[in-house]
């Protein structure tokens, strides 16, 4: 198959595996793993962390920030049983990270999204950071002052 | 090298705002699908919620004395079962509504 040949992977990201898979017809059926390999391979426009190819910009920062919010979406999940099973300051101080970090970053899309205008996008994200630093500082005043996240969802709901 | 897209953006959006054209109807007119609610409703919640935590941390900075003695106070006020329970389902469906939707989001 000529695009395992290729030297380096793909060339065009999405053209080749579309092709040879109209060529490949029934054997697709047969060979789906391989495909997928070579697939996966053709798919990125560059390879995972090399350099960037010419025309296109090498920042890797919209990226990163996509796999990190779903990174934290995660840890946050995880804590909701976390705070259930095991209430204490430990998941009290992550769940104050983890709400604030989310909240942060799913406002800045709902700013990105709605605010258009340099100064209106850029008044909007300050408001943001401020809402966010006030919102982790109360929460730990509350962790450490106060009964604490967990303690106090608890007592809530045993009204 | 011509005009960044910085600047052709900028050009655009000047003579398009000058213009003053009116904006075609979109979410009025478009017909509403499951994934287009769904989608508006996580993004609503979201927000909801995360404004919710926000005025609770503003909260807690702010009032004089510690969340036992708001919650005796709100247990002194003698709500029936019914208006409780509503309040609970009230503060939990956004939660469970946006975890979810965000567990569909993470698959």
């Amino acid at each position: 198959p000529p695009w395992l040949l290729a030297p380096g992977g793909c060339g065009s990201p999405r053209s080749r595996p579309v092709v040879s898979a109209a060529l490949l017809g029934p054997a697709l059926l047969r060979r789906p793993a391989a495909l997928g390999a070579a697939a996966a391979r053709c798919a990125p426009a560059r390879d995972s962390y090399g350099p960037a190819r010419q025309g296109h910009g090498s920042s890797k920062a919209a990226s990163l920030h996509w796999t990190g919010e779903r990174a934290v979406s995660v840890l946050l999940l995880g804590l909701l049983p976390a705070a259930y099973l095991y209430p204490g300051p430990a998941v009290d101080y992550s769940l104050a990270a983890a709400l604030t970090l989310h909240g942060h970053w799913g406002l800045g899309q709902v700013i990105t999204d709605y605010v258009h205008g340099d100064v209106p996008i850029k008044v909007a994200n300050v408001g943001l950071y401020i809402l966010s630093a006030l919102t982790f500082a109360g929460l730990c005043h509350f962790n450490y002052q106060d009964v604490g996240i967990c303690k106090a969802v608890a007592m809530l709901w045993s009204l | 090298m011509g005009t960044s897209a910085q600047e052709e953006m900028r050009r655009f959006w000047d003579r398009n705002t000058r213009s003053g054209r009116p904006l075609s109807p979109h979410v009025s007119i478009y017909k509403w699908s499951l994934p287009m609610a769904m989608s508006i409703t996580h993004r609503g919640t979201g927000v909801a919620l995360s404004l919710g935590v926000s005025l609770f941390s503003l909260a807690a900075l702010l009032l004089p004395e510690h969340f036992p003695h708001y919650l005796a106070q709100v247990r002194a006020l003698s709500l029936g079962p019914a208006l409780i329970l509503s309040a609970k389902f009230l503060l939990a469906l956004p939660v469970s509504y946006h975890t979810w939707n965000g567990v569909r989001h993470l698959v």
